[in-house]
C-alpha cells in the first residue's frame, strides 16, 4: 500500500514545477517542434500509410475506456474480453496476443513471463496517439505539448455495475521544456446480469475491478540542437475473478503492478543525430485462489538502455545505426529459481525519398542474440508512393517472437529447447484522401504472414508443455471508407470498416487432428463495422454497429460463438466558456441487450451505460 | 438541394452482409433417449477447462454408434465444465463435474436428471454401500463422506491436499493424494484414514488385480526430474511386492491403470498402451503404440475384454476413441466429445 502510494507521489510530483509554473502563467502553451525520436520504434511521427493510426484526442470523449476498447474498433482486430474489468488480449489478423507487440517510448511492454500484453491495464486517456503496424506492433505514443492542447482536463465517469472513475491532467509548455501529467482511477462491482439458457440468472459474483494509474512526461529542450526527454508510468489493478458461465463460484483474485521510467537524449550534430535512452520496466504479478489453495507470485525487472546514430549520408539518403542492450531479471514461485535474459540487439536502417517526395523507402534489418544465442535475422522494406489524392504502400517483413521466460523456465513444463516463432509476411495497401468531397477517404489493404515453429502448450504427463508444432497461415483483407458533410449548423459523418481474415493451420503431427487448413479459434473471418454520427449545433449524436462473423472455439470447428451484431449509441453536449470547455455525454452500450461472449464461457454484459463529463482549462 | 448520397451506403452495406454470412446453426431438437443395460457404453468428454463444454455420449452395442451431446439434449442445459468422472451405481449415474464444483446426479434410462450435489472441486465418487460413498477433491484439502439418499456430504476425512482415484479393498479404501509420497488407506467403518503407504511422488492411477493386490501409478517428480514408478502392493501388509521403474519421464498424458476382466493382466496408459500380466518381471514393450495420438481415457469392457481408448488430440477439439481387442487389433474407432477421458459401462 505505502510503496503503491509513494510510487503515485513519485510519478505526481515530478509534475509540480509545471503546476506552479501553471499557476503563473496558464494559456501560454507554446508551438514546439516536433522531433522525431523514434530510434528503435516500429513507427514514429514518420509511420508509412500503411500504419493504422488512431488518434486517441480526436475520440470524444475517451472517458475511462482502456486501449483494449479503442483497438477493437479498428480492423483486424479481435479482442478476447474475459468480462469486464477482467483480462483483455488482442489478436491482430490471426496472430494471437503474445504476437502482438505493445511498445512505449520504443520500449516492448509484453509481459517477459507469459508475452502477453494485457490491453486492461492501459487506460486511452494516457495516450494520444496509437500506431499499428502491419505486422501487429503497437506503439503507445505520448506525445510533447502542443499548441492548442487544453492546460488542464479532468473527467469523471459513472455508469452501470457501479462504475465510477475520475481522470485529470495537466499541461505546460515552455521554450525550454514541457510536461503532461494524468492521473487515473476507476473501479466497478461488474455485478452484471448472467442470463443464458440453461443457467441459472444470477448477478455476476465476484468480480469488482479497480485501477489506479499515473503517468508523467517531461522534457528539456537546453538548445535548439538538443532535448532530454524523462516518461514515468505507474499502475495498479486490484481485479476479482469471476467464475465461469458453468462455475457455481470463484475465490479468485489477481492484483498486478506496473512500474515504468523511461529516459531519454537526442543530440543534434550536423549530419548526425545521436539518440541514447535508458529504461527499468518492472511489474508485480499475483494470483490467489483460496478453493483451490493456489497463491502464485511473480516479478520481473528489465533494465534497458540503447543508442543510435542517425547520418544524413545525402539529401535524400539516411543512415541508421543502433544498438539495445537488455538484463531481464523474473522471480517466480512457478520457477525453481530466480531466472534472468540478456538481449543484444543491432539495427540498421535507410530511409530514402524521391526528390519530388513521391516515392518513399525504407529498410531496416536486425539481428538479437539472446543468452548468446543468435536469434532469426529481423527485417522489413516499406515502399510508399503518392500521387494526388492516392497513396500506394508495400510492407515486407521477417519477423520472429521469442518464447517468454514461462515457455522456457516454467515448472514443471517449461521447454527449453523451445525455438523462436519466426514469420513473414507482406501487406498492400492503396488510400484515398479526399477531406472536401463527402466521400472523404476510402481504404483498401491486403495482407499475408506464414508463421513457422508456432508454439502451443500441450499436455504432457500431469503437466503441461510448450512446443513448436504449428505452421500458421493469415491472409486476407481490409477494407474502410469514410464519408460525411459538414454545413453551418448540422454535420453528419459516418465510417465503415470491414475485414476479412483466413488463419488457417498448415501442419500437425497428429493423425487425427482436424484442426489442419481450419480457421484458428477466435479469429473471426468477417468483422465489420459502422458508425454515424450527426451533429446539431453542440449537441452530437453517434450510433455505432458492429458485426462479427462466428469465432470458432474448438480446433475441429465442431463448437463457435454465435455471430453477434451489437449496437452502441453515444450522446454528447457541449459548452465552452471562455477558456473552459465542458462536455457532457451519455454512453449506451450493447443497446439490443444481446447476450454475447468473445471467450467461450466468459460471460459480458448486456445493455448498459455511462455517464460522464469532461472538462477542459485552455 | 443535394440529395444524402445513399449510394454510398450500398457498399458498406454489402460488408455487414458478409460479415453476418456466417449463419447461426438451427437449434438441436431435444431427443428422448433410452438406454439399457448391457447394450453400450457412456463416455464421459471432459471438454476445455473454462469452457462449459463437457458432455456424455453413448455408445451403442448394437449400431456400432456413438451419440454424443446427450445431457444438454435430454436436459435443456449444459453438463457444466469439466467432466471428471462417471460412477454407476444402481440405475443412478454421479457424473462428477469438476470445475462446476457439482455432482450431476442421472437416471441412467434415460439420462434426465434427478438432482445435484455440491463440492468445491470433485474428482471422483466411490460407493461403499447402497448409503454412502466417498468423493475426493482437488481443492477441500478432505475427502467428503455422502449420505446417497440425502444426496449431500455427512462428514469429512480430513487430507492434506488433491485427493484423486479411490479403489476399494475389503473393508479399506486406498486413495491416492497427488504430487506428494502417500497412498491413504481409510477404514469404511469409521471413515478415518487409518494408515498410509510411501511410494514416489505424485500416485494418481488405482486399480486392483484378482490377487487383491494394489496397483499404483506414480508419475514424474518435477523436482529433481526421477522418472515414476508403477508399483504392486500387498493391500494387508502395506509392502511393495514389485516396483517397476520408467525409464524416462514420458508418460503420456494422464495416467491409466486397468485390469482385464479376470484380473490377470493389467493395461497402462502412459503414452503408448501396455499389457502386462500381473507377475510380470518388468514392463513390456507397447502393446498399442500412441504413434503421435494423445491416448487419454481407458477402460475395460467387462463383458468382452475389449479396451476403450480416448484419443485428446490437442484437447481443443473432438477426440477419437479407439476400440481394441486383448490382442491388440483394432475393432472400430469413433469420433467422441472433447477429451474423451472415461467410459461407463452400463
Amino acid at each position: 500500500m505505502w510503496r503503491s502510494a509513494g510510487l503515485v507521489f513519485f510519478c505526481v510530483s515530478g509534475a509540480l514545477p509545471g503546476l506552479f509554473a501553471q499557476k503563473a502563467k496558464v494559456d501560454t502553451v507554446l508551438q514546439i517542434r516536433e522531433v522525431t525520436v523514434s530510434a528503435g520504434r516500429l513507427a514514429g511521427a514518420e509511420a508509412p500509410a500503411l500504419y493504422q493510426i488512431i488518434d486517441t484526442n480526436e475520440l470524444r470523449p475517451p472517458g475511462m475506456r482502456q486501449l483494449a476498447q479503442l483497438l477493437a474498433g479498428g480492423s483486424g482486430w479481435y479482442l478476447k474480453n474475459y468480462g469486464p474489468g477482467g483480462v483483455q488480449s488482442p489478436s491482430f489478423r490471426g496472430g494471437n496476443s503474445a504476437q502482438t507487440s505493445l511498445q512505449w517510448a520504443g520500449w516492448e511492454l509484453n509481459s517477459p513471463l507469459t508475452g502477453q500484453a494485457d490491453l486492461s491495464t492501459i487506460p486511452a486517456a494516457f495516450i494520444d496517439r496509437v500506431a499499428v503496424s502491419p505486422a501487429g506492433a503497437v506503439e503507445l505514443q505520448q506525445l510533447p505539448v502542443q499548441a492548442g492542447d487544453p492546460a488542464f482536463t479532468f473527467s469523471q465517469e459513472f455508469g452501470s455495475f457501479g462504475l465510477a472513475g475520475f481522470s485529470g491532467a495537466w499541461k505546460t509548455g515552455r521554450p525550454h521544456w514541457d510536461q503532461s501529467t494524468s492521473v487515473l482511477w476507476q473501479g466497478a462491482r461488474n455485478d452484471f446480469l448472467v442470463d443464458y439458457p440453461g443457467v441459472t440468472p444470477r448477478r455476476q459474483p465476484h468480480a469488482a475491478f479497480r485501477q489506479t494509474a499515473c503517468t508523467h512526461r517531461q522534457r528539456w529542450r537546453p538548445s535548439p540542437r538538443s532535448e532530454w526527454t524523462l516518461l514515468s508510468w505507474f499502475a495498479d489493478q486490484q481485479r476479482q475473478t469471476p467464475p465461469t458461465l458453468l462455475q457455481q463460484r470463484s475465490a479468485a483474485e489477481q492484483a498486478d503492478r506496473q512500474y515504468r521510467i523511461s529516459a531519454e537524449t537526442l543530440r543534434s550534430m550536423g549530419v548526425f543525430t545521436g539518440q541514447a535512452a535508458v529504461a527499468w520496466l518492472g511489474e508485480e504479478f499475483h494470483y490467489a485462489d483460496s478453493l483451490i489453495d493456489l497463491d502464485s507470485r511473480s516479478r520481473t525487472d528489465q533494465w534497458r538502455a540503447r543508442a543510435s546514430l542517425q547520418w544524413g549520408l545525402a539529401p535524400r539518403h539516411e543512415l541508421r545505426g543502433g544498438l539495445e542492450g537488455g538484463y531481464t531479471r523474473a522471480h517466480s514461485t512457478e520457477y525453481f529459481q530466480a531466472t534472468d535474459r540478456r538481449q543484444l540487439t543491432a539495427r540498421l536502417r535507410y530511409h530514402w525519398h524521391s526528390s519530388d517526395g513521391f516515392w518513399n523507402l525504407r529498410a531496416t534489418g536486425k539481428q538479437e542474440w539472446v543468452d548468446g544465442r543468435a536469434m532469426p535475422a529481423g527485417a522489413d522494406l516499406t515502399l510508399n508512393t503518392q500521387r494526388f489524392n492516392h497513396t500506394w504502400s508495400l510492407y515486407l517483413f521477417r519477423a520472429y517472437r521469442l518464447p517468454t521466460l514461462n515457455d522456457w523456465y516454467w515448472s514443471p513444463g517449461g521447454n527449453p529447447e523451445l525455438e523462436a516463432e519466426t514469420s513473414w509476411g507482406a501487406s498492400l495497401g492503396w488510400h484515398y484522401r479526399r477531406p472536401a468531397s463527402i466521400w472523404q477517404t476510402a481504404r483498401l489493404e491486403l495482407f499475408h504472414r506464414m508463421t513457422d515453429d508456432w508454439i502451443i502448450w500441450l499436455p504432457a504427463g500431469s503437466i503441461w508443455t510448450p512446443e513448436n508444432l504449428r505452421q500458421v497461415w493469415s491472409r486476407g483483407l481490409e477494407a474502410g471508407l469514410t464519408f460525411g458533410r459538414e454545413t453551418t449548423h448540422w454535420s453528419w459523418q459516418s465510417q465503415w470498416r470491414y475485414s476479412l481474415i483466413l488463419a488457417t493451420n498448415r501442419q500437425t503431427e497428429h493423425p487425427n487432428d482436424a484442426s489442419l487448413h481450419k480457421q484458428l479459434i477466435y479469429v473471426p473471418r468477417h468483422r465489420a463495422q459502422a458508425d454515424l454520427t450527426l451533429g446539431f449545433g453542440q449537441w452530437s449524436l453517434s450510433g455505432a454497429a458492429g458485426a462479427t462473423g462466428r469465432v470458432y472455439t474448438l480446433n475441429d470447428h465442431s463448437a463457435h460463438l454465435p455471430p453477434t451484431l451489437l449496437f452502441d449509441l453515444d450522446l454528447q453536449y457541449r459548452q465552452k466558456r471562455g477558456k473552459l470547455q465542458g462536455q457532457f455525454y451519455l454512453q449506451l452500450f450493447n443497446l439490443f441487450d444481446q447476450h454475447f461472449q468473445t471467450v467461450a464461457g466468459y460471460p459480458l454484459p448486456g445493455r448498459h451505460f455511462r455517464l460522464g463529463w469532461h472538462w477542459q482549462i485552455r | 438541394m443535394q440529395r444524402f448520397p445513399f449510394w454510398l451506403i450500398a457498399f458498406p452495406l454489402s460488408l455487414f452482409a458478409l460479415a453476418s454470412c456466417d449463419k447461426e446453426d438451427a437449434p438441436v431438437p431435444p431427443v428422448t433417449a433410452q438406454f439399457q443395460p448391457g447394450k453400450g457404453v457412456f463416455v464421459t468428454n471432459e471438454g476445455t477447462f473454462g469452457a462449459g463444454n463437457a458432455e456424455i455420449g453413448y455408445y451403442d452395442f448394437d449400431q456400432l454408434a456413438y451419440a454424443g451431446g446427450l445431457f444438454q439434449q435430454i436436459n435443456g442445459r449444459p453438463l457444466g465444465d469439466v467432466a471428471q468422472s462417471m460412477t454407476l451405481i444402481g440405475d443412478e449415474g454421479f457424473i462428477v463435474v469438476n470445475n462446476a464444483s457439482t455432482i450431476e446426479i442421472v437416471d441412467l434410462s434415460d439420462l434426465s436428471s434427478s438432482g445435484q450435489m455440491g463440492f468445491p472441486s470433485p474428482r471422483y465418487l466411490l460407493p461403499i454401500d447402497d448409503q454412502k460413498a466417498y468423493v475426493t477433491d482437488l481443492s477441500a484439502s478432505a475427502i467428503f463422506v455422502v449420505d446417497l439418499e440425502a444426496r449431500e456430504a455427512s462428514s469429512t476425512i480430513p487430507t492434506q491436499g488433491w485427493t484423486e482415484e479411490m479403489v476399494r479393498i475389503g473393508d479399506e479404501v486406498f486413495v491416492s493424494q497427488r504430487f506428494t509420497e502417500w497412498v491413504y488407506v481409510i477404514d469404511t467403518q469409521s471413515d478415518q484414514i487409518t494408515d498410509s503407504i510411501q511410494l514416489k511422488i505424485d500416485p494418481s492411477a488405482l486399480a486392483v488385480d484378482q490377487e487383491q493386490k494394489l496397483w499404483v501409478f506414480c508419475g514424474t517428480d518435477y523436482n529433481t526430474f526421477e522418472p515414476g514408478s508403477l508399483y504392486r502392493i500387498d493391500p494387508a501388509s502395506r509392502q511393495i511386492l514389485k516396483e517397476y521403474p520408467f525409464d524416462d519421464l514420458d508418460i503420456g498424458v494422464w495416467p491409466r491403470l486397468k485390469t482385464t476382466p479376470a484380473g490377470d493382466s493389467l493395461y497402462v496408459n502412459m503414452g503408448d498402451l501396455l499389457k502386462m500380466p500381473i507377475d510380470a518381471a518388468e514392463l513390456p514393450a507397447p502393446w498399442v503404440e500412441a504413434g503421435g495420438r494423445m491416448f487419454y481415457g481407458m477402460e475395460v469392457d467387462p463383458m468382452t475384454g475389449w479396451v476403450y481408448v480416448g484419443d485428446a488430440i490437442d484437447f481443443q477439439q473432438r477426440g477419437q476413441v479407439y476400440i481394441y481387442r486383448p490382442d491388440g487389433s483394432l475393432v472400430q474407432s469413433f469420433q467422441a466429445g472433447v477429451s474423451p477421458n472415461g467410459f461407463w459401462f452400463y
